[in-house]
């Protein structure tokens, strides 16, 4: 029981020490030592450099840096320039067209890449311009580039996907598999949201004028063809070998890497100054992220070693509510915590406590990670703190205000709430496409 | 005091824009198993051993350079309305703190399980390709000693902002 004690106050300490602002692997992994050392004593020293060394040496978690390598050799190929004109042109006459290419264009970049501060400030640039330049409501415009953007971390391949496997002991690609169709769910409802919104007031989001509709129609199906074909293929390929078992997760994402590669050489981006930049790139996310890994794992060690998991889930027992509204407790937590928190944080410090509650509870832990997954989306969206928001207002043009964004991402946030929801009423939303490839 | 700050600054860069590259090293080590397996039917005994081993050299070599870019994750929902001068303060008091006493212990046991690596002729395990475990075993005390480095480097950069003498 004293035990228990000394894990209530690390938590406490934590919460102090996280809104600090010191650089969060290091207040993990010094908070760790700390109470290791009034719990063990030093046996504690020799805990924390296996704990480091297991995720240095972990297999599962290769597939990060390839995975991040991938994406930036994706953005790197300027294929999201053509994609977007082509994809503008096509649905050029539907009314809010060029805010569903936005979503469109997003959804498509998620499956090209797992991390998602590059694909909000690509996508910032891209799409941005020529709607403000049509005259598109600013905080539906910005709200649309935040929650396409945003896909990215959910949609397979997704690093926040790699990072819950081995924390929760689920398979990778069984994780792939069950983000499809929540990911295209959210991307549906984006649009269907936009579209409707645009057909009720035009004036949002006015389509394409006829005379700046200039392509013919073979023109147009070559550009959709040389711009959206070999992406499509060379994603298919990756998450195919997954799902059907051909290749392991980091294998198909080398290979990934690798095409990616081919495709930028083909597209005539790749040079030595743009290798450069993808090879010192991909370091610098996945140090960034794993070093936070490093410093997770040492904290949640220790706090579960001293029956930190009993104390949360006492304190979750206390409310004495049934198990579906200790799930709903815990995803409004999650919601909550992302308002404050960086999802890679939540995450890692999270899932290792929660998830053997929930399992006790009889939940499927597949389901329910996926259901933190799609919740984590929020986290990028919700103020007073998302990155998103600042990574988008660092690329907008003068004319877009903060608060405008914060104005469009309200709609985008209950989109993702409804999502959340139906995720959970329904759970072959999630499901239903691991048990079609695997069961 | 300068030319040691610019001397760790210079290495930190060199040591993790050096390991950057493993990245390419990695994709192609593993695109060969794959080949080599799927095409002509001869899978390496090295690949998976590699891979785990390069990922883990990869990431933790890049740790000194990513604290020298600013590049850690913070939750700065308070810290970054903060003035320069504030910030400064609790990057001084918190290092002492979170920083150095865990770093330095890793370094100590990194090295000890180096040697013992060493003396033993650690080799790895679970595949049927026995390498030495030495190299593995050196990046954690190396990469921790990049890091440790570094830090002082903030640490003292910060300590001459504080007290008035700007870089």
């Amino acid at each position: 029981m004293e035990s228990q004690y000394l894990a209530l106050i690390m938590f406490v300490v934590l919460l102090f020490g996280v809104f600090t602002g010191f650089p969060l692997a290091f207040v993990l992994l010094g908070i760790g030592l700390i109470f290791g050392i009034f719990g063990w004593g030093t046996a504690v020293f020799d805990q924390m450099a296996s704990r480091t060394f297991g995720i240095m040496a972990n297999d599962a978690l290769v597939a990060v840096p390839l995975f991040i390598f991938m994406g930036y050799m994706m953005e790197r190929s300027g294929i999201a320039d053509g994609l977007f004109g082509a994809l503008q042109e096509a649905l050029g006459p539907l009314k809010g067209s060029l805010a569903i290419t936005t979503v469109l264009l997003g959804t498509i970049l998620a499956a090209t890449t797992g991390v998602v501060g590059a694909s909000v400030t690509m996508m910032g640039l891209i799409t941005l311009p020529p709607m403000l330049k049509r005259s598109y409501d600013i905080p539906l415009a910005t709200g649309t580039v935040l929650a396409g953007g945003t896909l990215g971390i959910l949609i397979p391949p997704s690093v926040m996907l790699i990072l819950y496997g081995p924390m929760a002991g689920l398979s990778i690609a069984r994780l792939f598999a069950a983000a499809v169709m929540p990911g295209l769910l959210l991307a549906g409802l984006y649009m269907a949201y936009i579209a409707l919104r645009c057909y009720l007031e035009p004036q949002l989001g006015p389509p394409l004028p006829k005379d700046q509709r200039t392509m013919t129609v073979t023109r147009l199906i070559r550009q959709l063809a040389v711009s959206l074909l070999p992406p499509l293929i060379l994603i298919l390929a990756v998450l195919g070998s997954i799902f059907f078992g051909l290749a392991a997760p980091t294998e198909a994402a080398a290979m990934g890497g690798f095409g990616a590669t081919i495709l930028c050489a083909a597209y005539g981006k790749l040079n030595w100054e743009s290798l450069k930049d993808v090879v010192y790139s991909t370091m610098r996310a996945s140090a960034m992220i794993l070093i936070l890994t490093v410093g997770a794992n040492v904290f949640t060690g220790v706090f579960l070693a001293l029956g930190g998991g009993q104390v949360i889930e006492s304190l979750l027992m206390a409310s004495a509510l049934p198990p579906t509204g200790i799930l709903v407790l815990v995803m409004i937590l999650v919601f909550i915590l992302g308002m404050f928190l960086d999802w890679i944080a939540i995450l890692l410090i999270l899932i290792p406590v929660i998830s053997p509650i929930i399992k006790n509870l009889g939940f499927d832990p597949l389901w329910f990670a996926l259901l933190v997954c799609v919740n984590l989306q929020t986290s990028y969206l919700t103020p007073p703190f998302a990155y998103s928001i600042f990574y988008l207002k660092g690329v907008a043009p003068p004319g877009v205000e903060i608060s405008h964004i914060y104005r469009g991402v309200v709609p985008f946030v209950i989109l993702q709430i409804i999502g959340l929801t139906l995720c959970i009423v329904f759970p072959e939303i999630i499901t239903w496409l691991p048990k079609v490839i695997y069961d | 005091m300068e030319r040691f700050i610019r001397l760790i600054d210079g290495l930190s860069e060199k040591s993790g824009k050096l390991s950057a590259w493993l990245i390419l090293v990695l994709t192609l080590s593993i695109v060969y198993e794959v080949v080599a397996r799927y095409l002509f039917n001869a899978p390496t005994v090295w690949a998976w051993d590699l891979s785990y081993m390069l990922y883990g050299a990869h990431f933790m070599m890049g740790a000194a350079y990513t604290l020298y870019l600013k590049g850690n994750v913070r939750i700065d929902v308070f810290y970054r309305y903060f003035s320069p001068k504030k910030q400064a303060w609790i990057d001084l008091c918190l290092y002492p703190i979170f920083f150095f006493p865990p770093l330095a212990i890793l370094f100590i046991v990194g090295m000890k399980h180096l040697l013992y690596a060493w003396e033993i002729g650690e080799k790895t395990s679970m595949t049927v390709w026995r390498v030495s475990m030495v190299p593995f075993k050196a990046v954690l005390p190396l990469a921790v000693l990049l890091l440790l480095l570094q830090g002082l480097a903030e640490f003292i950069r910060t300590w001459r902002f504080v007290s008035g003498r700007r870089d």
